[in-house]
């Protein structure tokens, strides 16, 4: 045997290595380039710069900071901006994600299915996925847009509306129009997912389900969906996540409004730190934003992805 | 093959038509972007609109490059992507690597947990920080300082997917390899480089796909076309004087070609990267 450097004899090794290889060596030490990078970058940097600028109020004019203390917390509970996108996000978040999520296993279960044409037909549904999420904002503007939407024209065709539908004016349709471009874009992720996860069915359970006489509706609760449940909820979580950073096709269809209606937590953070130059008022926002997120990491984040890498 | 349960005749029709709807559905934007992009000025906001274009027109498309820098906006996309993806992969990989073939304490709790929950913060609030950052090193409207934040995105997906591909790779290969009396670090680069090719050929199409459309994080972070990507130059078609539908659609048409044909061509690994190469 030719002894290097790095080969030395160790005592046996338990998980499964041979036991001339050294286990404890440098190797630990490449994590650090990259934990350095997004601990620095993303959080630990973003986390005190937020707290500190929170605490003070910034003018632009002057380039001065004057220390407020709590002013600005106490201004984001007690004005109804921020309330009202966390609310807003919160709608989006619950509406999109449900409707993605029953049409992602309905078009996916059908996918399953062999049926001619199917391969095509797997390709067609996921092209939105290769969409810009701020481009979509602007064609789906086009396709709403004030006496000249050909969604009116096909809804008034087939006798479902009469005249005009003030699309982008009402708060509860401007926020349909927002949910729908989400959809739209990302029912296609749900459908690869849950395809993904109904790959790992063994046929066979499907051969002892009507054996057993299942019906389809049998099959699918007692065999299918135990079995896709952990990529399912995966999928959702991932889902839920990007949706609360909801932001790109609200700026190019409503810019938040009517009446504040489609402003999401992102957006509104990014009006205060960059229309109104409220700094302070945006970092406290943040600030909260984050809590939230992190204690939702370590509740079902972990969870999730614990539970899902063990079955995988 | 055969089939397993019987599908009545009823329910394939129902079936068909359940996803031709769809299809339809799904199709239709897509076909609006396309048809505004080569219709005539005219036509885009005609009421009933015109489903077909009655003229054909590629002036948006010659606009694009002609009155709007066009070519070093998409230069600039193509770039930062690029660099970005390879930042975060050089980055990203010795990382996977130690993940898989070492224990040490708070791997998984620890380090993995704190490298996922960066991809679930959301951008906007990482803005202000990151914006006045920029301003102190001069990084504002500045391509380095977008491959510097978007390799920042990419570096948790890179990790968490890089790992589960050296996973794969029997760790005997690269122990008979040391064996022989080579060294762990000559291991890494005759073993598991190349046998982990496709993966990283695969992380980098995903990396692309991810940051192309980004939106938020360029916007504030750039500030005219020397520096800006696709989406920014796209919103900015939206001016004082009005919004220039034709051109916003034929940049979009431009724009989605690319990451449309990563979909179609790379759909086998979208779902590792998308679950963090947890399902493969």
């Amino acid at each position: 045997m030719v002894a290097g450097n790095t080969v030395a004899v160790g005592p046996a090794d338990t998980d499964g290595a041979l036991p001339v290889i050294k286990k404890r060596s440098w190797g630990f030490l490449l994590i650090w380039p990259s934990f350095l990078y997004l601990l620095a970058f993303l959080i630990v940097y973003p986390f005190f710069y937020n707290v500190y600028q929170s605490l003070f109020n910034y003018s632009m004019l002057t380039g001065t900071s004057e220390f407020v203390g709590f002013a600005n917390y106490v201004q984001l509970f007690a004005q109804p901006d921020y309330a009202r996108s966390l609310y807003t996000s919160l709608l989006i978040l619950v509406a999109a994600l449900s409707i993605e999520t029953l049409l992602g296993i309905t078009i996916a279960l059908m996918l399953n299915q062999d049926f001619k044409g199917k391969v095509l037909a797997r390709m067609l549904l996921i092209l939105p996925l290769g969409t810009i999420p701020v481009v979509n904002g602007y064609i789906f503007s086009l396709l709403f847009f004030p006496n000249a939407s050909p969604i009116d024209h096909i809804l008034n065709l087939l006798g479902l509306a009469h005249g005009v539908i003030p699309w982008l004016e009402d708060p509860w349709k401007a926020r349909a129009v927002i949910i729908l471009v989400d959809v739209w874009q990302w029912t296609s992720f749900m459908i690869i997912m849950i395809l993904a996860g109904l790959s790992s069915v063994p046929k066979s359970f499907y051969e002892l389900a009507r054996l057993d006489n299942m019906s389809s509706w049998q099959t699918f609760w007692r065999i299918t969906l135990p079995k896709i449940k952990l990529t399912l909820a995966l999928a959702m979580l991932i889902r839920a996540m990007d949706l609360i950073k909801y932001f790109d096709p609200i700026f190019a269809i409503t810019k938040g409004g009517p009446q504040s209606a489609t402003e999401s937590v992102s957006f509104l953070i990014y009006r205060f730190g960059f229309k109104a130059f409220q700094i302070g008022y945006a970092s406290a926002g943040s600030i909260f934003v984050w809590a939230v997120i992190w204690v939702m990491s370590f509740l079902v984040i972990s969870k999730v992805f614990t539970r899902v890498e063990s079955k995988a | 093959m055969r089939r397993i349960r019987t599908e009545t005749v009823g329910y394939r029709v129902f079936r068909a038509v359940f996803l031709v709807f769809f299809i339809v559905l799904f199709l239709f934007p897509i076909y609006w972007m396309l048809k505004n992009s080569v219709g005539s000025r005219t036509e885009t906001l005609l009421y009933p609109p015109h489903y077909f274009p009655r003229h054909l027109e590629f002036n948006s498309y010659l606009r694009i490059f002609h009155d709007m820098n066009g070519a070093i906006v998409i230069w600039n996309t193509i770039r930062v992507n690029i660099l970005a993806a390879l930042l975060a992969l050089t980055l990203g990989i010795p990382a996977a690597y130690a993940v898989s073939r070492f224990e040490f304490k708070w791997k998984e709790g620890g380090f993995m947990f704190t490298v996922l929950s960066t991809r679930f913060l959301p951008p906007a609030t990482a803005l202000v920080p990151i914006y006045f950052l920029y301003v102190k090193f001069g990084l504002v409207n500045n391509l380095t300082g977008l491959v510097i934040a978007y390799a920042g995105l990419n570096l948790p997906i890179v990790i968490w997917v890089m790992r589960s591909f050296i996973d794969e790779i029997p760790r005997a290969m690269e122990e008979s390899y040391m064996l022989d009396g080579h060294s762990r670090l000559a291991a890494f680069f005759k073993i598991i480089l190349p046998l982990s090719l496709p993966g990283i050929a695969a992380m980098f199409m995903i990396c692309n796909f991810l940051t192309w459309g980004e939106f938020l994080l360029s916007a504030v972070l750039t500030t005219t076309y020397t520096a800006q990507t696709i989406p920014i130059a796209v919103a900015q078609l939206e001016g004082d004087i009005g919004i220039l539908w034709q051109q916003i659609c034929a940049f979009g048409v431009i724009a989605t070609v690319p990451i449309a044909l990563i979909i179609v061509f790379f759909q086998r690994y979208l779902v590792r990267g998308f679950s963090f190469g947890i399902l493969k």
